[in-house]
């Protein structure tokens, strides 16, 4: 046996898993060569010191960690492949984006008609508590609109009830002019 | 990319080789081929389940090739993303789910390996002072007083002085108890190769645990 094929074979031999002739072989090999003799020594003693070394235990965090970056890599990679067309995509129909364009431009046709003022936005703008101010505001006017609105309304009906009310009493008294209209020749006729 | 990784040795720059021809005899009997064709079909249950498997083992060959338990644990975390990005690129039925983690895994230890080599070379004579008396300290008791973790950190010291080639293949045999062929596998070199690493590696290992006096 050459000192090569005696290194391979020593791992077979170590394992058991040699037969006993060939096993016979190396051991005549190891008392003959002394570098192969002292090899197959130092491997025992290594083989014999593996063999009371514990396994080595992964942090329990560990399995949360690879999930959460793997998690990470599978949006990016969502992302990057273009996932999000598949969602959006029938909302991106041309005849869609057609009708959606030609909606804002009747709605800001008609805001500038209206005599909407659109103004910058600003980041300050979207602070909620800049948004409830301007919501609040925004009905507070409509409230004071609407009830302008009523108010006059009711105004316009009331003088429209008493000239309807007047008229329907002078037609009432004309015939004999006995009515509040009646001037003062027709008094002194009576 | 993984299969055309090199690997510096005693005899210079090992070129690859074919994959090992038990490769495909190793994937039909797979056990993980079920929760990889689950998980490319993009079932995240399976893929939680094919972590929460292989976590320890990668851990640990993370942890005894490097020595650094926040190291091995970006390591893993690295292997992890590598596995999901290329897991379309696996054949299952043409070779071993287990086998390929370990080669990725293999693969990202050379990568940071030749990083961190200029970087370890400088500390490599202010490392070796303590380790040493470490492992004398450890060491100077009786081998069969030395209690579990005293032995593991004894072995780490030790492991850390061997040379990359013949560390990978004793942590895969001895520590991770892979087969010679699936070695072989990993390695990307023939089966003569890996028990012959194995058995210098073995003795070498020994020789530094005798010297601390951990073996007699």
């Amino acid at each position: 046996m050459q000192c090569a094929e005696f290194e391979i074979r020593l791992c077979e031999y170590l394992d058991g898993a040699l037969a006993p002739p060939q096993g016979a072989e190396l051991e005549r090999h190891a008392a003959q060569c002394a570098v192969c003799g002292a090899l197959l020594a130092d491997s025992r003693a290594a083989t014999a010191f593996l063999e009371r070394v514990p396994a080595v235990e992964a942090p329990p965090e560990l399995v949360t960690r690879i999930l959460y970056r793997t998690e990470k890599a599978r949006t990016a990679s969502w992302l990057a492949a273009g996932g999000w067309r598949r969602w959006l995509g029938p909302l991106l129909a041309p005849r869609l984006v057609m009708g959606m364009a030609m909606t804002i431009l009747s709605f800001s046709m008609l805001a500038r008609v209206a005599g909407v003022k659109v103004k910058q936005m600003e980041p300050a703008d979207f602070h909620p508590a800049r948004v409830w101010a301007g919501v609040e505001n925004q009905a507070a006017r409509i409230w004071n609109r609407g009830l302008k609105y009523y108010q006059n309304v009711r105004l316009v009906y009331e003088v429209m009830g008493q000239l309807g009310a007047l008229t329907a009493a002078e037609e009432t008294t004309e015939p004999g002019s006995t009515g509040i209209l009646a001037g003062p020749d027709s008094q002194e006729r009576q | 990319m993984a299969a055309t990784l090199v690997w510096p040795t005693s005899r210079g720059w090992e070129a690859p080789v074919a994959p090992h021809p038990e490769a495909a005899r190793l994937g039909e009997s797979d056990p993980d081929a079920p929760l990889v064709t689950r998980c490319l079909k993009g079932d995240e249950v399976a893929w939680e389940s094919l972590v929460k498997l292989h976590t320890r083992r990668i851990y640990a060959i993370c942890y005894r090739f490097t020595g650094r338990a926040e190291e091995a644990q970006d390591l893993s975390q690295d292997v992890f993303l590598r596995v999901f990005r290329n897991l379309k690129s696996f054949n299952v039925g043409s070779g071993s789910f287990r086998v390929w983690v370990a080669s990725l895994t293999r693969n990202l230890l050379i990568d940071h390996y030749r990083r961190t080599r200029k970087e370890k070379m400088v500390d490599s004579i202010e490392d070796k002072l303590p380790v040493l008396e470490e492992m004398e300290t450890l060491g100077g008791r009786p081998e069969g007083r030395l209690a579990g973790r005293e032995a593991g950190e004894l072995l780490q010291a030790a492991l850390g002085r061997l040379s990359p080639e013949l560390r990978e293949a004793v942590i895969l045999r001895d520590l991770e108890e892979l087969e010679y062929r699936e070695i072989a596998e990993v390695l990307r070199v023939p089966d003569g190769t890996v028990k012959s690493r194995i058995s210098r590696g073995r003795a070498e290992l020994a020789r530094l645990l005798r010297k601390a006096g951990a073996v007699a």
